[in-house]
């Protein structure tokens, strides 16, 4: 009799899995109507904002079909307080029956117990609203989750205790599956939190840069937005997944924000200083990346982005520093800092020259492909030039 | 037909609120018809003055409030009832200022939905 058990059992627990809840009760809903044979059902779920209860689900090839959060009932609704309330029992089982509360009522009542019968009264009304024969609540602890409710069957028969039974299983499934997904946002929210604020620090880290290097105002923002200007292309080009789009933007973010974080360690004299550097005092610049690399090393979720940064003057001709890498062996976040920040000194203004024009700028880059630059990152320069993002 | 069956006219642009709210007032005995912009709903109130109105506020062609104002300015004493997934409470003093009857939010209080309806036709 129940074959179908089983099957609904496990897509039950997958779905949890899942924390869809809204593909849960669709799913469980839609098995139930076609194996039970019955009209229609329903669920009402519990909503935190708003404190009320959504209908979210409503499913009947014959019965009534409610459209999807057209409607909801209130705390107060007899439905919520039948299965809140201690006083509001008509029988020993945990369910709702409309059976049970007519002949409940029909019984009649002491006056003393007038109140109650009012409630009940109105409860009743409230099922013949939803068409619902059977209403089964779910709980997590003491709290009301959710109640799924049923219609007639299509042959008026009544339901089979056993049958009841596994709907309250069903019902406990649902209540896992909204406990899950509410996790779930709480997680992401506090996540969302905690990266803002991350954000924030790293942006007060690179203006403390900007405050030693008179010349580079603006400059570490200006690159970070190039730099993700550059991915944007690179990744439609090559078409990445957009699950891999995202990791690379959060760590080349943070990579270019900090890419000359280094120069924290350099002597601000010979930074800011006028005209041609000696040799020793270029020496001296070219430690700024891994300087960097010492300054972030405590941080352990850093690794990809210490390697950018590690990486960020290296040369696709493999003249480049600290490590001579060459070609592909440079790391593709460090290659796209690499042109954003030349294409920002390119096009700022210096003391001892003027600013080159935009198409000046990328005219230089693309001179210096498979040179200084992966061929690949001035490609996507030059895509992003014609179509005027930068 | 019964002869003193209320009419209802449903505005609403909604497939599956249609359904149901056509549905819902039948079982109530009431003579449903049902508008899906602004404009078929002022060619229907013309042609069967009904009783009341449910009326949406996001609807095709002309707004619902504007509907509101046209059938409290043809026939006052109908009653109008805004059903409207608009919380706003710009479009809620709006629909008081033209006189609406009630106001009701979706997600709908089926129960808050039913006993309106009821005050209004007994009245």
């Amino acid at each position: 009799m129940f074959d179908y058990r089983r099957e609904l059992e496990k897509a039950a627990h997958q779905m949890i899995l899942i924390h869809d809840t809204r593909l849960l009760t669709k799913l469980i809903l839609r098995t139930v109507v076609r194996n039970l044979k019955i009209e229609h059902a329903g669920i009402f779920l519990y909503r935190r904002d708003k404190d009320d209860y959504l209908l979210t689900v409503s499913k009947g090839e014959r019965g009534l079909r409610i459209p999807e959060g057209f409607a909801k009932i209130s705390k107060s609704n007899p439905l919520i307080r039948f299965f809140l309330e201690q006083d509001k029992k008509i029988s020993k089982n945990n369910f709702l029956l409309y059976e049970e509360l007519s002949k409940f009522l029909k019984k009649g009542y002491s006056k003393e117990k007038k109140d109650l019968r009012v409630f009940f009264e109105e409860l009743k009304f409230q099922l013949e609203l939803f068409k619902a024969k059977v209403c089964i609540p779910g709980f997590f602890r003491n709290r009301l989750i959710g109640i799924l409710f049923l219609g007639d069957k299509i042959d008026k028969e009544a339901f089979l205790p056993e049958e009841l039974g596994f709907l309250s299983v069903l019902a406990s499934d649902v209540v896992m599956a909204v406990q899950n997904t509410w996790l779930f946002e709480d997680l992401k929210r506090q996540l969302e939190k905690n990266r803002n604020l991350f954000l924030s620090l790293v942006k007060v880290l690179a203006s403390a840069i900007e405050a030693k290097d008179k010349y580079t105002l603006g400059h570490t923002e200006r690159v970070t937005s190039y730099a993700l200007i550059l991915l944007e292309e690179i990744a439609k080009m090559r078409k990445f997944s957009e699950s891999t789009y995202k990791s690379l933007r959060e760590k080349l973010k943070i990579a270019s924000l900090l890419h000359d974080i280094g120069k924290i360690g350099v002597s601000e004299k010979i930074l800011n200083k006028k005209g041609f550097l000696t040799k020793e005092e270029r020496r001296e610049i070219e430690k700024h990346p891994l300087l960097g690399v010492e300054i972030m090393k405590p941080v352990e979720e850093f690794k990809d982005i210490i390697e950018a940064v590690k990486h960020h003057h290296e040369r696709y001709d493999g003249k480049g520093y600290p490590d001579r890498l060459k070609g592909r062996k440079i790391p593709l976040l460090s290659a796209i800092i690499s042109v954003a920040d030349a294409y920002d000194a390119m096009t700022s203004e210096r003391p001892y020259r003027s600013a080159l024009s935009k198409q000046e700028a990328v005219k230089e880059a693309e001179s210096q492909s498979k040179k200084q630059f992966h061929p690949l990152v001035v490609k996507a320069l030059l895509r992003a030039y014609k179509k005027g993002k930068l | 037909m019964e002869k003193n069956r209320k009419k209802v006219l449903v505005v609403e642009d909604e497939e599956e609120i249609i359904e149901f709210l056509k549905n819902f007032l039948r079982r109530r005995k009431m003579e449903v018809y049902l508008a899906k912009s602004g404009l078929e709903a002022l060619d229907i109130f013309e042609k069967q003055s009904p009783n009341l109105v449910l009326l949406d506020i996001g609807i095709p062609q002309i707004d619902g409030l504007e509907v509101l104002r046209e059938i409290k300015e043809k026939v006052p004493q109908t009653k109008v009832i805004m059903v409207t997934g608009r919380s706003d409470k710009k479009s809620i003093s709006e629909a008081k200022k033209l006189s609406a009857d009630a106001y009701i939010n979706k997600p709908v209080d089926l129960a808050e939905l039913h006993s309106v309806i009821e005050k209004f036709l007994k009245a």
